[in-house]
């Protein structure tokens, strides 16, 4: 297929090119978005010239770094690696993929099965950003630790003290979820619990011990998921992303829609193509039953440059 | 550098892929408005990645009387107007809003 220029109906057209290309990775007929016109996209997207609140993590040396590594795998015991969430319509990414990667930092360290409240960080964060309208990564670990999270899960679940309230939807198929309307008003902050819960809010809490930023290269941030567990991350989201299905994506083609935040938990090499592995908050209908793979080593989207993550107190 | 990740991306233009997305939702804006619009063009937006993409749309419905559209579009290509605002002028900037 001829390279499209004009993105005005990105749909068959851009999917039949990112498969025509025989690049690292595959897009799928359904899901497809309308896109706009192709713009010069110098910035990453809604990135601000904010200093860094948090220090970097001290490069440590650990040996030998394996050519594979999926956490699901090295911690088996601790079934959070293995969850795929759901934001729903809202923005609150920034807060789920901090969450999904400190509860598996509990069980890393201390063997407690954990779900932190996805909730309760966004919605009681205030100097994280705005809820459902984007939040910053370095915030968020920086709450955890002078505040402390409740626990939670997700939406419906009834787990925890504080479960998600943004409804799960239908993606990509027909599902056993309803449709999104869209309608993803930030929940406001609140200080209890669920009713039926008997722990109290303030016992409830869970505090993070130090949060940090990693430096932006391959092996830190190895060191660091292979060490204390699944990182949060952060990169651009092309409109080519959202029809990914399989194999390493890499930005191909269209224009920027948004930061995102993720949380990433391995890496790997398919076809000679150095990827790390991420799962996303999109729900398990959505690309690779909720993953992806994402180009490695190249800093594509921005992958590499904003990875945040901490170590957990222990609870009680 | 730090990233606001979930939040909206600078203002861009319409084009005629966002010009359907406004068609598609007129009918539902019409209805709850209760006001009947002669022109309803897209004039500029900006994109919010969700669980989908959030899209805010400034609309030109008269001289100097605009629209804000919140668009959701699901992962599976449905489109569904969430809400929007009315009397808005030229000079507004696109803002988030629920």
């Amino acid at each position: 297929s001829a390279k499209p220029l004009d993105f005005q109906a990105l749909s068959d057209d851009v999917i039949d090119y990112v498969n025509s290309l025989n690049t690292t990775w595959t897009a799928a007929r359904s899901p497809r978005f309308p896109s706009g016109n192709e713009v010069d996209v110098k910035d990453l997207c809604g990135v601000l010239d904010v200093k860094h609140t948090l220090p970097y993590k001290e490069k440590v040396s650990v040996g030998a770094i394996p050519d594979t590594f999926d956490a699901r795998q090295k911690w088996s015991d601790c079934p959070s690696i293995s969850d795929i969430r759901d934001q729903g319509s809202c923005g609150s990414c920034w807060a789920l993929g901090a969450v999904e990667a400190m509860s598996d930092r509990y069980c890393v360290s201390f063997q407690e099965n954990v779900h932190i409240s996805a909730e309760n960080l966004m919605t009681c964060c205030k100097f994280c950003g705005n809820g459902c309208a984007g939040g910053f990564l370095q915030q968020a670990w920086e709450y955890w630790v002078k505040d402390g999270l409740v626990t939670g899960g997700q939406y419906g679940s009834d787990e925890g003290c504080q479960p998600y309230l943004i409804p799960k939807c239908n993606h990509h198929e027909p599902g056993p979820y309803e449709n999104c309307t869209g309608e993803g008003k930030t929940p406001q902050c609140e200080r209890t619990c669920r009713s039926g819960y008997t722990t109290s809010y303030e016992a409830d809490l869970h505090y993070g011990e130090k949060a940090y930023a990693v430096h932006r290269e391959v092996e830190a941030i190895q060191t660091e998921i292979m060490t204390n567990g699944p990182v949060e991350g952060a990169f651009t989201v092309y409109s080519d992303f959202p029809t990914y299905k399989s194999g390493v994506y890499q930005h191909v083609v269209g224009h920027a829609l948004g930061g995102h935040a993720i949380r990433i938990l391995g890496w790997g090499t398919e076809n000679g193509v150095p990827y790390w592995l991420i799962a996303n908050s999109w729900n398990p209908s959505w690309g690779d039953k909720g993953y992806f793979k994402m180009i490695r080593g190249k800093d594509d989207c921005g992958i590499e440059s904003n990875i945040v993550a901490g170590t957990p107190k222990k609870y009680k | 550098m730090a990233v606001v990740a979930g939040g909206l991306r600078d203002e861009l233009p319409a084009d005629a892929a966002i010009q359907k997305l406004v068609d598609k939702v007129r009918v539902s804006v019409e209805e709850k408005s209760g006001r009947k619009f002669t022109e309803f063009r897209a004039i500029a937006y900006c994109t919010q990645v969700v669980a989908g993409v959030n899209y805010f749309i400034k609309v030109c419905v008269g001289t100097n009387d605009y629209v804000m559209l919140r668009v959701y579009q699901s992962l599976d290509q449905e489109v569904t107007l969430s809400s929007y605002q009315l009397d808005k002028k030229e000079s507004d900037p696109i803002e988030y809003f629920d």
